[in-house]
């Protein structure tokens, strides 16, 4: 994450905006709710479903700087 | 041949005016390719694709269970995948296209009395053409005025030898392909040797080659590894899919006899499983990778140069123009046991013959880089002498070839009785045809290892006279007068050492291969950060040595010298013999075998032929070396974000398989339907996954080895950690369905839920 925030890219913004207007709109367009099945999720719904992701996203940082760890290893190795 | 100024004033060309009318009345020099793909075939083509074929079984199985709006939003997305596939393709064959038009055959015309460059297809009828060796002509056309000048012509007559072509004579009509001496050249055919300036007679379809219909072969976009790669990977997911399929439907139909359910589930479960994205995302990542190369004065011709680049080991360079800057000055000349300098304000009297021969053996507008500075040279230190000579006639040139590096001008003064002859060229050419002794020979020889041996490229110059009226075939029948040495002067490119280092810290060999002698080339290796310098095989050793030998020894060894074009395609095979993945430079009729032998042949875009153009993967719009490293650097960034694009799409088809699966196990109510996972797959997967295109190169790109060329973007460290994420968010958002459910929430709100911490947990899959 930090990296990918650090280095510059510019569809970032772009792509987490055009994502959350696609997820805001079938969460709460009655007609779109209806095709999806889902309900307007409430506050506490929603902050579950970002805690959610915020989890995901701490161990997906995790696991990368274990991966880069073997990644540099793997490298002195070859070299 | 007349020269190239003097071309421009015999020759005005057609104004703009003319072309344009032209053109509007004739079309483009182009011959109908074959047929263009309608948006009818894309989307034929498209329907045969295993998503498509889900979406529609979607929208059936709504249908059965009464759900139009379901079934409605389903043919919806049935529009998209078609509307996304025929944008994509249009956009990928136009960007493809853009690049062929610019790595596209080009010609040299003269129009408003000027010389310029245009792509093949703006010829028009009438356009005077300036055709060189390693040309491919343009269009049907006359000879003007030619000077030794050969075409290959099996492309239309199949006969293998090139023919000789003569000059107009005025009055015979246009002839059919086939035979000697003819004044005529036709479309697509080769020009194999010397010069000529010719008028063109026909364009497009109404060239000889037109009426067959037999275009040139245009590259066909053929499918890279990674595309095979990838397509063998979504058939086997797709298999995995329809197992799955039938395995739920069996299981749910048979056990708990909830038919419809199974369907629905298994639906989504093969949906959930096939990965559509991959094909989406390297066709465009490719494809825009090379649309971004081409800001960079690399031109891709072959998509799997891109992926070849970052897998390259080796980049064999020429060195004049690409290692050094092509830009000659004339510093010394020797002749009679002595050395004088041209730096030193007045040129010593016992230097100007030599000079003065120099300059009469070069082009009156000279063109090449080393006749510019000969020709500079005589105007700086000569003018004023008797030894400029502006109302010479040129009546003859003898050209340079493959068995003598060596090339003559017969002058004739204003009422000169006799014809004078100049000669440059290959200081043992010159030799040879000054019939020097051994011992000559070898005194000389020394004078010219000490010049090249201060980085200097050293050229022979003689003169001779000939006093019958018709002139020999050869150069050799003259009797010529050695005169002396002229050493010339280029710099290496200042941002070149940069580059070599860099590509040592990315672990790549850095080979120079170059015509000149080992001193010379030596000297400028050293300039450029080449390692080992000292140790160089010459083309003599070359030929003297096995294949076996060669692979031994050219695996420390990074300057070749004297070495002539053919040799360079030994030189790839023993790289490739020793497991290098080869990038090769090249320019030259003859380099052509080794481009296409390479895994990355490079043509130089400015003074590379047709043929190194056809031969080569990429093009080089700048010749320059670095572009040639940024090339790789760039090959190497690509590469790492397809790489982590696929990551992604393993990650995220996890969760998406495995929450269509437990409701199966657990008994829950169904967790996504294929309207949900069409959503995520065709439309949130496909826009997260634009970021890893736009990703800045890693920090380290060019301190890591190079890829292992049979690597597969799918190796294990890859698919491991992408499965232990997606299983991760899997895990989450189970737990969150099962809580909210657990809670009390309806059905709808823990889809709800479920289904925004999927759509979020996406979106911290990109980070």
């Amino acid at each position: 994450m930090v990296g990918t925030l650090v280095n510059k890219n510019d569809a970032l913004l772009v792509v987490i905006g055009a994502t959350l207007a696609c997820l805001a709109l079938v969460l709460y367009v009655p007609f779109l709710q209806e095709l999806f099945q889902v309900s307007a999720p409430t506050g506490h719904a929603l902050a579950t479903a970002a805690g959610g992701a915020f989890v995901a996203m701490v161990i997906f940082e995790i696991l990368k700087a274990v991966g880069q760890i073997g990644k540099k290893e793997q490298a002195r190795a070859d070299w | 041949m007349a020269h190239v100024r003097e071309v421009e004033d015999e020759y005005r060309g057609l104004s703009d005016a003319e072309v344009a009318v032209l053109r509007s009345k004739e079309g483009y020099n182009e011959i109908p390719a074959e047929k263009k793909r309608t948006l009818l075939d894309i989307a034929i083509e498209t329907m045969r694709e295993p998503t498509f074929a889900l979406l529609l079984l979607g929208a059936v199985v709504y249908i059965v269970i009464g759900d139009m709006e379901g079934a409605a939003l389903m043919l919806v997305f049935v529009a998209v995948v078609i509307g996304i596939s025929i944008y994509q393709e249009i956009k990928v064959e136009r960007a493809l296209e853009a690049l062929q038009d610019l790595s596209s055959p080009r010609a040299r015309v003269i129009r408003n009395g000027k010389q310029i460059v245009v792509p093949g297809r703006d010829v028009v009828r009438g356009d005077i053409l300036i055709l060189s060796e390693g040309d491919r002509v343009p269009a049907d056309v006359v000879i003007l005025s030619c000077s030794n000048f050969m075409v290959d012509e099996s492309l239309l007559t199949g006969e293998a030898v090139p023919v000789r072509k003569s000059t107009w004579d005025g009055k015979t009509g246009v002839e059919r392909p086939g035979g000697e001496d003819l004044p005529f050249a036709y479309s697509s055919t080769l020009v194999s040797q010397g010069h000529a300036v010719a008028r063109v007679l026909a364009i497009g379809t109404a060239t000889e080659v037109g009426k067959i219909g037999k275009a040139l072969e245009k590259i066909k976009p053929e499918p890279t590894e990674l595309q095979k790669e990838t397509d063998k990977l979504v058939k086997l997911y797709s298999a995995i899919g329809a197992i799955a399929c039938i395995a739920v439907v069996v299981i749910l139909g048979f056990g708990h006899g909830r038919w419809m359910d199974g369907f629905v589930l298994g639906l989504s479960l093969a949906m959930a499983l096939v990965p559509y994205e991959f094909l989406v995302v390297l066709a465009g990542f490719l494809a825009l990778g090379a649309w971004r190369m081409s800001k960079h004065n690399v031109l891709t011709r072959r998509m799997n140069a891109i992926q070849n680049l970052g897998a390259s080991t080796v980049l064999c360079s020429d060195k004049t123009g690409t290692l050094t800057q092509n830009k000659m000055t004339l510093e010394k000349i020797w002749t009679n046991g002595k050395t004088y300098s041209l730096n030193e304000g007045k040129l010593a009297e016992a230097a100007h013959e030599t000079l003065e021969y120099a300059v009469l053996a070069s082009q009156k507008e000279p063109f090449d880089p080393m006749e510019r500075a000969i020709k500079d040279s005589g105007l700086a230190k000569l003018s004023g002498t008797e030894h400029i000579h502006v109302d010479w006639d040129l009546v003859r040139e003898y050209t340079l070839s493959r068995n003598l590096l060596a090339l003559s001008h017969v002058w004739r003064a204003p009422n000169g009785k006799e014809y004078l002859i100049a000669a440059k060229g290959a200081p043992e050419a010159i030799f040879d045809l000054c019939h020097l002794k051994k011992g000559e020979t070898e005194k000389l020889m020394n004078e010219v290892t000490a010049l090249s041996s201060e980085g200097f490229r050293v050229l022979g110059v003689a003169h001779g006279h000939f006093s019958s009226k018709k002139l020999p075939e050869s150069q050799h029948d003259f009797e010529f007068e050695f005169e002396g040495l002229i050493a010339l002067d280029d710099p290496v490119r200042p941002e070149v050492a940069g580059s070599v280092r860099e590509c040592y810290d990315a672990g790549m060999r850095v080979i120079m291969i170059t015509g000149d002698y080992p001193g010379t080339a030596s000297v400028v290796a050293k300039k450029a950060g080449f390692f080992a310098c000292d140790d160089i095989i010459t083309g003599a050793e070359l030929d003297t040595m096995d294949d076996e030998r060669l692979r031994e020894r050219i695996k420390t060894v990074s300057v070749f010298a004297r070495v002539v074009p053919e040799q360079k395609l030994r030189i790839v095979e023993a790289l490739k013999a020793n497991g290098e993945v080869v990038v090769m430079t090249g320019d030259g009729v003859n380099d052509a075998p080794a481009l296409k032998a390479a895994a990355v042949g490079i043509a130089m875009g400015g003074r590379g032929t047709e043929v190194a153009r056809e031969s080569s993967a990429l093009v080089l719009t700048d010749d320059n070396f670095t572009s040639i490293v940024r090339a790789v650097r760039m090959g190497r960034r690509i590469y790492d974000n397809i790489k982590k694009a696929m990551g992604y799409i393993i990650s995220v088809h996890m969760p998406i398989a495995g929450i269509s699966l437990l409701p199966v196990l657990f008994d829950w109510p169904i967790a996504l339907y294929p309207v949900h996972i069409a959503f995520l797959e065709l439309i949130i997967d496909p826009v997260c996954s634009v970021v890893f295109e736009a990703e800045s190169e890693e920090k380290n790109i060019m301190k890591r080895k190079p890829r292992r060329q049979n690597e597969p973007l799918f190796d294990r460290a890859t698919l491991v950690m992408s499965t232990v994420r997606g299983l991760v968010l899997l895990g989450i958002i189970a737990f969150v369905y099962s809580s909210a459910l657990a809670a009390g929430a309806s059905e709808q709100s823990a889809r709800g839920v479920m289904f925004a911490t999927l759509v979020l947990g996406n979106l911290a899959l990109v980070f």
